[in-house]
């Protein structure tokens, strides 16, 4: 039989249509398919890791082993049905395009389409002229990228390693967030300079918006890629927020409930949410006073919750988180069963835990020193450093008394701290002693701070007490530079902007003077409500937690 | 005086030799398990382990044997028989063979690597290797880009699916002509200094072949595929640059590609029908001004060479720190460096198992550094030989070439055989071609 156009081609496309559609259909549910899975991950999500973390005895009894089996099956049961579906749909959607593009290419072989009628003719000389010209821009470009490309990597190669004390891996994409209580490792210091330097809450002058906190809490506001996440809670809820850094709405929030067992009693002044959340650029990482620990995406979906036991702190437990090089710091004070754990934050389990014998209520910082990275901890009595890695105690220095709630402050070579009640303290971690331990250099009597951690800048240290006397000291030799009696005492830990200080006193009056030798008040103004919580300090804007409200501050 | 064994030179070597020794131990070994096996309660039976046979070696030569067969057919058909629909069977067949039933590995473009690699490294490649990275390079000798025509399963993946190709203007189509000499360089690089087979990792075709892959290489499979419905055959014309190679064979081979089996009529019938641009058209002579604008044109660029060379080179040589990180021992280096300047905590399995022994370290130094050096020289070089690639270039289309009829471009033409069908004279003892014959029907 001849090969006739009129009779195969009307058969051949047909057969087209068919397998095209085929796989158009099967290419959707794949994709379906695919996403349904990566979405509702059965292994991972669902009821059965809550299940994992139920700690009640009393329950894990043969209907719940059978109950988790069950689930268990059920999981795993749809995992490798959608699996099996991708595998077979895969195979049927690369078949079908196959059969297409085989019948399309026998249709035109067999039956060539006529060519069109040739266009007008380019002259070779211009081809050839534009081609050249195009080679040669693109060579000068590339040229230029490669030579732009090398010299910025060795530029940075340069600053990461002989800037090592100050830089840390990746952390030029991190300091200019304020990721964790007291910003970039936790010292207080922004990484901008150009904080708002007046405001006025009356009247929303240099306020670009003001939102309802939806739950109390003293944690202060961490700020990562234009998101601010927050926390507060009740007795009966523990939830974390997340708002959008440009107009204050609420994007999403997250309840935290890990555990049944009752919330412990604390201190009104402290509350169920006072230890500030940390971010990493991936999840954000909670705390409660419940000893509930919980992760979530930037986008509010859980990732891991954990529960760290209830603590048995008089006040409530208030220690703030820290992150760094996939591990979440979490400092747990107690009586006598304290403990700094060291949480992988991909999967929430425990790399490290180092004991902690002594009760506190501050938080964690980083510092470099030459030896690598620190973890500086102060409780009731001791300063302590360990190493972030392993959690091995590199050193400690008793020079705290009394009930610790400032955080200790990292500058110019030397870990400080300061409690009301005891001394501040100025210990030297670069030029170590004989035995290449820290050496104590001075400590100072005087108006000490209870809640606000101290700042250490150039030489000098600022405390903040709640009597409301600041203090500036010289770090060189631990002398009084200047005192400053404010009318309200403080609770909000001071930030440093650039050349100034920034500090909200308990009515929610903020203070900007020049972080200087001398005493220089540069502004007063008033948020319109108290505030405790420490400010986040970003590109030329801040965000202020009120006793009720949220604020961007841009300054007028 | 006694001499004293040192591990140090032994260093880096232990860890293949002893990967070696396991496979070489074969089942014996394979069959003790690392870990002791868990013990299940309810009379669940742990199955026992399976493993598959290696291949026979005489399949090696097989390979090669189809290899040297699939060229020879390929050579019958576009240029014995000329026939597309010879070409497109063959493409079929390759595709089968060498692209799902070998994985698409070892193929003649990724052997680029292992004959780098052996060169200049002393990387064993065994001659069925060998033999398949210079055959179809002998046969371009002669034949131009056969391989491509239809024996390549890359190529022969992307001809199918061209199904619309468009005409890519040249001020696009030019500079993008410059990365298969960049992925060539690249290529050689990696393989010459211990960095990797970029080429392998890279292959957008794998994970097809193979049915499994990762998703981003599964997605650039995909990307490379749709992209090709449009622009023909796009990673044999931008990326591959065992193309390269083949191109400078082609330059010199004795029979190329004719698209009319006569004397080109210049009807312009099959103007537009290469999807890969490669039809050169016939000029006439250029007029005195344009001759004089040439001329002027061509010494700039004989005047640029030096400067297009000296540019490159100092590119590669200044690129060399950036692109040494990504061999594997320089990175570790960095990790220690790192680690060791306090500004990375935490310090990785390698890290830590590298300090148990300073010789170990000493050698991973002297390692890197060499790995440096590899990479500044290399790189410089690249940088050399793009230059003359672009200078060359540059002079190239500033010559007139006389041309009476429409012909194709030896380094472009793949060989697919679309253009034969659209030539009157195409078989011309035969009969005539078929848009003709079925002019009834159109």
């Amino acid at each position: 039989m001849r090969l006739d156009r009129k009779n195969i081609v009307p058969l051949i496309n047909g057969l087209q249509w068919s397998t095209a559609i085929a796989a158009l259909i099967t290419g959707i549910l794949l994709a379906a398919t695919y996403v349904q899975l990566h979405i509702h991950e059965p292994l991972v999500n669902g009821s059965l890791p809550d299940f994992a973390l139920l700690t009640d005895k009393s329950s894990s009894g043969q209907n719940l082993r059978d109950e988790i089996r069950a689930l268990d099956m059920l999981a795993r049961k749809a995992y490798f049905t959608s699996v099996h579906q991708i595998r077979t749909g895969t195979i049927i959607f690369f078949a079908a395009a196959a059969i297409f593009l085989i019948l399309w290419n026998i249709r035109t072989t067999l039956f060539p389409a006529p060519p069109m009628p040739p266009g007008e003719k380019i002259s070779w000389w211009r081809r050839q002229a534009q081609s050249a010209k195009a080679v040669a821009i693109t060579s000068g470009a590339i040229v230029f990228i490669v030579t732009a490309f090398a010299v910025n990597h060795k530029y940075q190669l340069a600053s990461t390693l002989l800037n090592k004390r100050d830089t840390v891996v990746d952390s030029n994409k991190f300091t200019q967030w304020w990721m964790n209580f007291r910003g970039p490792d936790g010292t207080g210091i922004a990484a901008f300079a150009n904080a708002p330097i007046k405001f006025d809450g009356g009247t929303m002058a240099g306020i670009r918006w003001k939102t309802e906190t939806p739950l109390e809490g003293f944690s202060s506001p961490v700020v990562y890629d234009n998101k601010i996440f927050l926390t507060g809670a009740t007795k009966d809820i523990r939830q974390v927020f997340c708002f959008d850094v440009n107009n204050g709405k609420l994007l999403w929030k997250q309840d935290v409930k890990v555990t049944g067992q009752p919330a412990p009693k604390v201190d009104k002044e402290t509350g169920y949410a006072a230890p500030t959340a940390a971010c990493d650029g991936k999840n954000i990482y909670a705390i409660f006073a419940t000893g509930e620990l919980a992760a979530f995406t930037l986008k509010g979906k859980p990732v891991w919750a954990i529960f760290m036991g209830t603590p048995d702190n008089h006040y409530g437990h208030s220690s703030s988180l820290i992150t760094a090089n996939g591990l979440l710091y979490v400092q747990l004070d107690e009586y006598d069963k304290g403990k700094l754990s060291a949480i992988d934050t991909k999967s929430g389990t425990t790399v490290w835990t180092a004991p902690r014998k002594i009760l506190s209520w501050a938080s964690p910082i980083l510092i470099n020193t030459k030896n690598g990275r620190e973890l500086i901890l102060v409780d009731n009595e001791y300063v302590t450093s360990y190493d972030p890695a392993t959690g091995k105690q590199l050193w400690n220095e008793d020079c705290l008394y009394g009930e610790a709630g400032p955080s200790a402050a990292f500058g110019n070579g030397m870990v400080f701290t300061a409690n009301e009640h005891a001394v501040a303290a100025g210990i030297d971690v670069i030029n170590t002693g004989e035995d290449g331990k820290p050496v104590k250099r001075w400590q100072w009597r005087g108006d000490l701070p209870n809640t606000a951690s101290p700042v250490a800048v150039d030489s000098l240290l600022f405390l903040a007490a709640a009597t409301g006397i600041v203090t500036c000291i010289n770090t060189n030799d631990g002398t009084t530079l200047w005192t400053h009696l404010f009318d309200r005492g403080f609770y909000s830990s001071p930030v440093v902007s650039g050349k100034n200080v920034f500090l909200f006193d308990r009515n929610g009056l903020m203070h900007v003077f020049a972080a200087a030798a001398e005493f220089e008040l540069i502004a007063s103004s008033p948020a319109g409500e108290p505030v405790a919580a420490t400010p986040a300090v970003l590109d030329g804007y801040m965000i202020v937690r009120g006793e009720k409200y949220l604020y961007r501050i841009d300054g007028i | 005086m006694t001499k004293k064994f040192s591990l140090r030179p032994a260093g880096f070597a232990l860890l293949p030799a002893l990967m070696l020794i396991t496979v070489m131990a074969g089942d014996a070994s394979a069959s003790l398990d690392r870990f002791p096996r868990p013990e299940f309660h309810g009379g669940y039976q742990i199955p026992d382990n399976n493993f598959g046979s290696a291949r026979a070696a005489f399949l090696y030569y097989m390979d090669v044997f189809a290899l040297f067969a699939a060229l020879c057919a390929a050579c019958w058909v576009v240029f014995k028989k000329r026939s597309r629909k010879g070409v497109l069977a063959l493409m079929l067949a390759s595709i089968a063979y060498f692209g799902f039933y070998k994985s698409g590995c070892i193929c003649s473009i990724g052997a680029i690597q292992n004959v780098s690699a052996g060169i200049f490294t002393g990387y064993a490649i065994p001659i069925t290797v060998f033999l398949i990275f210079i055959l179809p390079l002998i046969f371009a000798l002669f034949f131009g880009r056969v391989f491509c025509s239809a024996v390549c399963p890359m190529g022969a993946v992307q001809d199918l699916v061209a199904v619309k190709p468009k005409k890519i203007p040249v001020r696009i189509d030019a500079p993008l002509r410059i990365i298969p000499h960049i992925y060539l360089g690249a290529a050689i690089l990696f393989a010459a200094t211990g960095a990797g087979f970029p080429v392998c990792k890279l292959d957008p075709f794998a994970g097809i072949f193979r049915l499994s892959a990762p998703t981003p290489l599964l997605a650039w499979g995909v990307a490379v595929l749709v992209t090709g419905i449009f622009v023909a055959r796009p990673y044999c014309r931008y990326m591959c640059p065992y193309g390269v190679i083949l191109g400078w064979a082609s330059l010199i081979s004795k029979h190329r590609v004719r698209i009319s089996p006569g004397t080109c009529i210049n009807c312009r019938l099959c103007e537009n029908v290469c999807p890969v641009d490669a039809i050169n058209q016939p000029e006439a002579e250029p007029s005195g001004e344009e001759r004089k604008h040439s001329v002027k044109r061509l010494k700039i660029y004989f005047a640029l060479i030096p400067v297009w060379i000296a540019a490159f080179a100092v590119c590669g040589w200044f690129l060399a720190d950036a692109a040494a990180e990504l061999h594997p021992n320089v990175k570790l280096l960095r990790i220690v460096e790192l680690e060791e300047s306090g500004a990375v905590m935490t310090k990785s399995l390698e890290s830590e198992a590298l300090r148990i022994d300073a010789d170990i370290m000493a050698e991973l130094r002297r390692a890197a550094g060499a790995a440096r050096t590899g990479f500044r020289w290399g790189l410089t070089l690249l940088g050399i030989y793009l230059g003359i690639v672009i200078g060359g270039y540059l002079i190239r289309q500033s010559m007139y070439r006389k041309q009476d009829g429409y012909g194709t471009d030896p380094v472009s033409c793949v060989e697919c055989g679309r253009c034969y069908g659209y030539c009157p004279q195409h078989k011309a003892d035969k009969e005539k071609p078929k848009w003709v014959r079925d002019d009834k029907s159109c």
